[in-house]
């Protein structure tokens, strides 16, 4: 005998400690399993590129680092980049060098960060109080460097603003290798466990020509196993000089996604082992106009971001403001695959989904 | 326990310091071993010592209170533990940017906790709405929605500016069942 | 999982047209520019800027003149990436120009390195879908979008930017929609990844998408009054 199921509608969000911020997923659930799911966004839409519009470009940085608040130095790089590129500045070769060691970092944090959560989404609780120390060293390490925990406003257009204090790079070679072998204990604890390969092994599987189709990118486009990476296909600041691989997943499910984050974490360390060890003596700001004026044109420039590629669109008249700035945000775009990831499996799998797509929505949201 | 002994005055016997109490209070507990309260008084003392706070976090500011939450900074030590329901919760820390769209929402979760509650507006933006004060969509500060106890200024606060914001709060809750005005 | 660089070609089109062979020799001569001058920018700035250690807001640059923005080395010579831009353009629009004829094509312009075309909206659609399926161009990843709104020339235009993974370049194509009440016809169904794009636009400048599945407000609520990227959106309070 057939059980009768009847259709239900089923809301969760925005406040919900699983959807990484203010995102609301209505869903319709036939028994236990999803049907039909739609995100609701804009729970955090901020209004960022309106008030561009009204602000200097180096007053723009403060806001970039709100957007993707786990990695705000990489937003500071895509703007500071953007502007770079649009008037063609140089930038001295140290503050590349730092610009891309705190990047790597960034991107660092910003994965141990995805990693605690994701595994906290699926009911493992230790792993988020051990990454949680572990970032908090980098944040020191970015506290030392620039006066803040979280929202940097370390970059400049032409270069960074402070220079490193004594000890900075020694203590960073340190907290690389210690991170070194704490990946190693990671795995152990986690990569081999039962439990967390049935929930996510196969689980919320996509190709690659559906990921192209979505305008995904970054992680999420790689684990389908199709390489791209911007720091390697469109090499931007100094990328081109460190050897480092890019991580491609195979399956594009949860697995091959929490896989690429922590491999990333490995190649990020490798650069930045390099970049320390190459690190010149110089000036960290190099020769700039004191009011930034971008020559009247449209620009697009992209960074590979946490989350994917981090894109900045400017349209200019000449003068010190811009007249459209528009960010093209990772986060935003990928989000828009859920629902077809959602349909046909069980509720108990979606936030294992939404997990592992990673957004954060500060930036889904702007 | 750490005994205190108060040099200035060698006349005063030393005396325990207790967790949530006055100094004349714990000078009292130490002495006797027994308190003379009202009921209210040993209410406020134990609801200070626990306070479960709800998971509101809209924005940036979330990423330090997870961290305050975490294994560094561990607010457990004060009682405080996040609950995810706001029917399981005392307090609500509003960490990040209200909306104009998530503003009915935040007024409907405060709504759902049972009193006695309080509100903690953590950071510039739940303050007075921050660098987002001049957007079209942005709420002027949570107190347009809900009533605050505690602001903490920062963006974002540091996990011990936040640890001292929650620090006030128990010393608010403590000192209004004695009958004084807190503001 | 393999950590190995894969060709993006292999995984993605299995079957290269004969055409793009000889073209695909121009996408590596287009990443080299940024090697030459990369190796050769560390010496130039430490030998002039070693006297002064911290140069914070430098003050030589306050006095050259900040609009005159020129390159560090005087090189005559034009910009590489910018002749293989324009060639790029003339390729593309003649291509455009022999399928639809000229007046598909509004403009055609390089900005700062990107080939950039302007589509009449009538040609809009088809235009996207010639220039993701042609073999010779197969512009399939869509990037990036954005919309700006020109108060003064009166229309709301939006950007699109094309990646194709056969050539290794991007494209820029827009269309142009009235301010008042217009609209262009939606690429959504040929680019899935541009459906939220598309919204956005709609919520946020006011233009409509002809065809889309699923216009609605994204960011603000539904019973939100004006649109408030564009110029002329007075903020309330």
């Amino acid at each position: 005998m057939a059980i009768r199921t009847e259709e239900l509608l089923m809301n969760i969000g925005p406040q919900h400690p699983s959807t990484h911020g203010v995102l609301r997923v209505v869903v319709k659930v036939d028994g236990e399993i999803i049907v039909d799911a739609e995100p609701v966004v804009g729970y955090l839409h901020r209004g960022t590129e309106k008030l561009a519009e009204d602000l200097q470009y180096t007053q723009i940085i403060p806001y970039t680092d709100r957007l993707d608040y786990l990695a705000s130095m990489i937003n500071n790089h895509a703007i500071v980049g953007a502007v770079e590129k649009a008037m063609d500045l140089e930038v001295p070769e140290r503050a590349e060098h730092l610009r891309v060691i705190v990047a790597e970092l960034q991107r660092i944090a910003s994965h141990l960060v995805f990693f605690g959560t994701y595994l906290l989404d699926l009911g493992a609780m230790s792993p988020f109080l051990y990454v949680f120390a572990e970032r908090e060293k980098i944040i020191d390490l970015f506290n030392r460097l620039c006066g803040a925990r979280l929202t940097f406003n370390y970059m400049r257009v032409g270069g960074v603003k402070w220079d490193t204090p004594e000890g900075w790079v020694e203590e960073a070679k340190q907290f690389v290798q210690h991170l070194k072998k704490q990946m190693d204990m990671y795995h152990e604890l986690v990569t081999g466990n039962e439990i967390f390969l049935n929930r996510v092994k196969g689980i919320g599987k996509f190709d690659t020509e559906t990921a192209i189709n979505f305008a995904m990118s970054g992680i999420n486009l790689r684990s389908t196993g199709f390489n791209w990476d911007l720091r390697k296909n469109k090499p931007y600041s100094i990328y081109d000089r460190f050897d480092f691989d890019v991580v491609v997943g195979e399956n594009g499910d949860c697995y091959d996604r929490y896989m690429c984050h922590l491999k990333e974490i490995e190649q990020s360390l490798r650069i930045v082992e390099q970049a320390l060890d190459q690190i010149p003596e110089g000036p960290v700001m190099g020769k700039v106009p004191k009011i930034l004026r971008v020559p009247a044109g449209e620009y697009y420039s992209a960074v590979e971001g946490a989350r994917g590629e981090l894109g900045v669109y400017i349209v200019s008249e000449g003068k010190d403001k811009p007249y459209r700035l528009k960010f093209r945000r990772p986060s935003f775009v990928n989000l828009q695959l859920l629902p077809k990831l959602l349909v046909g499996q069980s509720m108990s799998n979606l936030i294992a989904i939404l997990g592992a797509v990673d957004i954060v929505l500060g930036e889904v949201d702007a | 326990m750490e005994v205190t002994k108060n040099t200035a005055n060698p006349q005063e016997p030393a005396y325990v310091q207790f967790e949530g109490f006055s100094k004349e209070e714990s000078q009292e507990l130490s002495k006797a071993g027994v308190l003379i309260g009202t009921l209210e008084q040993v209410k406020a003392w134990a609801r200070s010592n626990s306070l479960w706070p709800l998971t509101f976090a809209t924005a940036c500011c979330g990423i330090e209170m997870m961290g305050t939450g975490a294994a560094h900074y561990d607010l457990d030590r004060f009682g405080i533990i996040f609950r995810a329901s706001p029917r399981q919760a005392d307090c609500i820390i509003i960490a990040g940017t209200i909306t104009k769209k998530m503003a009915p929402i935040l007024k409907r979760l405060y709504d759902q906790m049972p009193e006695p509650k309080w509100v903690v507006a953590m950071g510039s933006c739940a303050t007075a709405g921050g660098p987002y004060v001049r957007a079209y969509s942005v709420v002027k500060g949570a107190d347009q929605i809900i009533p605050v106890d505690v602001y903490i200024p920062g963006c974002p606060p540091s996990p011990p500016a936040l640890i001292y914001g929650l620090n006030k709060l128990q010393e608010k809750i403590r000192l209004e069942a004695k009958g004084k005005k807190v503001r | 999982m393999s950590e190995e660089n894969k060709a993006p070609e292999e995984t993605v089109k299995p079957e290269e047209p004969a055409k793009t062979e000889t073209q695909s020799e121009a996408p590596k001569a287009e990443a080299k520019p940024e090697a030459p001058k990369a190796d050769a920018a560390p010496e130039a700035p430490k030998a002039e800027a070693t006297p002064e250690a911290k140069p914070a807001a430098p003050k030589p640059a306050a006095a050259a003149k900040p609009a005159a923005e020129k390159a560090p080395e005087p090189e005559k010579e034009p910009d590489p990436r910018l002749i293989e831009a324009q060639q790029r353009l003339e390729t593309i629009k003649g291509k455009i120009a022999t399928k639809f004829g000229d007046a598909a094509i509004e403009e055609a312009d390089v900005k700062k390195i990107t080939p950039t075309l302007v589509i009449k909206p009538e040609y809009w659609v088809d235009t996207v879908e010639y220039v993701k399926t042609d073999p010779s161009l197969l512009f399939f990843y869509p990037e990036a979008m954005a919309g700006t709104d020109y108060k003064d020339k009166g229309y709301i235009e939006v950007f699109t930017l094309l990646h194709s993974f056969e050539l290794d370049y991007d494209i820029a194509l827009k269309v142009r929609g009235a301010r008042d009440n217009g609209s262009v016809p939606s690429i959504t169904p040929i680019f899935s990844g541009f459906n939220w794009e598309e919204r956005e636009i709609y919520d946020l400048l006011g233009l409509r998408f002809e065809g889309h599945p699923d216009l609605r407000r994204i960011m603000l609520e539904e019973e939100w009054q004006g649109h408030p990227l564009r110029k002329d959106y007075v903020v309330m309070d």
